[in-house]
């Protein structure tokens, strides 16, 4: 198991947010504690918006997204289980899940295009913050250690909101390849992040 | 399943990114409930994103 580990995805501020607090917090949360919820919030705010805000991009819309996040927190914290992964990595599924579907409702074909050539650079973004958070760096190094195939699948589909099936047609390789080597980029990332299961 | 299409359990590294949708997302969701192993791998791959 990861004890103590905070996301190294999720941008400054997570180091703090320690995972066995966030844990008891949202188990009173979900018992409707209404302080243990704004203790939660102020430990998630930052790497929630940090997440969104890498997928959405726009800002005033990245504080909405994040909004709507912190309310499934506090309607769905019954359904969170401390056996099947670490709070922090619940709460930013559900921020990244909540992000892609924000820029699929609104994307057309012409904001694709330019998404496209975009998130051809999205990895840079973690260099960006690499400075500030020790944890991006990381990620910075290990998404590098990736196949370039493994790489562009797997940050198209996490920064870019694509489907596998758009990424094989952005690559020009069959969806099945794709999802192979989104597997095996997660695989190499996980293992070079140094998460233990 | 049909020929030339991924058996579901190496969908796991798409779904873990939220890159699946609609009957791809359903089919691999269905097969999640009925496979323990995938949920775990599932949840496993979500370490790394999450």
């Amino acid at each position: 198991m990861q004890e103590g580990r905070v996301s190294p995805w999720a941008g400054p501020g997570t180091r703090e947010a320690h995972r066995d607090e966030l844990s008891t917090l949202l188990g009173r949360v979900a018992r409707g504690d209404q302080e243990a919820f704004e203790a939660v919030c102020r430990l998630v705010a930052g790497p929630v918006f940090g997440t969104v805000r890498r997928v959405v991009r726009d800002g005033a819309q990245s504080e909405e997204v994040a909004q709507e996040v912190l309310l499934e927190v506090w309607q769905c914290a019954p359904r969170f289980d401390a056996s099947r992964g670490s709070a922090m990595a619940w709460i930013t599924t559900i921020a990244h899940r909540r992000a892609v579907d924000r820029v699929r409702a609104e994307q057309r074909s012409a904001e694709r295009e330019l998404r496209a050539a975009a998130h051809a650079v999205a990895y840079d973004d973690v260099v960006e913050t690499a400075e500030a958070n020790l944890e991006a760096e990381r990620v910075r190094r290990c998404l590098t250690s990736l196949t370039e195939l493994q790489r562009e699948s797997v940050t198209l589909a996490y920064y870019g909101g694509y489907t596998y099936r758009q990424v094989a047609a952005l690559l020009g390789i069959a969806a099945g390849t794709v999802s192979t080597r989104m597997r095996d980029g997660l695989i190499r990332l996980r293992d070079c992040l140094g998460v233990t299961r | 399943m049909k020929p030339g299409r991924p058996e579901p359990p190496t969908l796991a590294g798409a779904y873990a990114l939220d890159a699946l949708t609609g009957a791809d997302q359903a089919r691999f969701e269905s097969h999640l409930a009925r496979c323990p192993q995938c949920a775990a791998e599932v949840s496993g791959l979500r370490e790394a994103t999450g």
